[in-house]
């Protein structure tokens, strides 16, 4: 969970689609594979936009992905 | 190593090398050519390399090598190497001050102070690159 209280559901994602891997996620949504370790660990908040991003790419809505507890 | 964090250490390097070769050649100069200590600044030219990164670290084709994250890194670090420089850069003003009072100062103060300024930016930037991505990624 980040600091902010968001935690998600990216790791499971990219499982279940897959297993796909951290670097192709990287890809998909423009951004390096360190971000999305850093998202997935909740040490990194990402903006909206790749928030949305994320969650087209599972298609799934933002709030399917990520949770504010 | 992301990019950025990369280009942070090498920074570091670059700077510790050129210090430790003005270093020794101001000693040599000191010993050797006196009266040319000036010389010992040459190896300061070292600096130069610093704007050559992406030659000796090209962008692999596709790669993307910077992201949001990195560029709230980059800015975080940005503010805090500004906020140290104008504390150094204050203190640096009041030193002599505050040491010499209604005296003056040597001409070369003021050059050695825009010099060493840049330096700690540059230091200061770097160090606080390394600590935000060593921070937040220990499993990258």
């Amino acid at each position: 969970m980040s600091k902010d209280g968001l935690t998600n559901q990216i790791r499971r994602l990219r499982f279940d689609n897959g297993e796909m891997t951290q670097q192709a996620l990287a890809e998909k949504v423009g951004v390096t594979r360190q971000t999305i370790i850093a998202i997935e660990q909740g040490n990194y908040t990402p903006s909206l936009t790749l928030a949305m991003k994320i969650a087209r790419t599972f298609n799934k809505t933002v709030e399917e992905v990520f949770k504010l507890d | 190593m992301n990019r950025v964090l990369k280009y942070a250490w090498y920074q570091l390097i670059v700077i510790l090398i050129a210090t430790l070769v003005m270093a020794a050649t101001l000693g040599l100069a000191v010993v050797y050519w006196r009266g040319k200590e000036f010389s010992a600044l040459i190896p300061l030219g070292l600096f130069a390399l610093v704007h050559f990164y992406s030659l000796f670290f090209p962008l692999k084709a596709g790669e993307i090598a910077f992201d949001e994250r990195d560029k709230e890194i980059k800015d975080r670090a940005t503010r805090i190497a500004f906020t140290v420089l104008w504390y150094v850069f204050v203190l640096a003003c009041l030193i002599p001050l505050l040491v010499i009072g209604n005296g003056s100062i040597h001409v070369m103060y003021l050059g050695w102070l825009i010099f060493f300024a840049a330096l700690i930016l540059k230091i200061t930037w770097s160090i606080a690159v390394i600590f935000q991505y060593g921070r937040g990624g220990c499993n990258e």
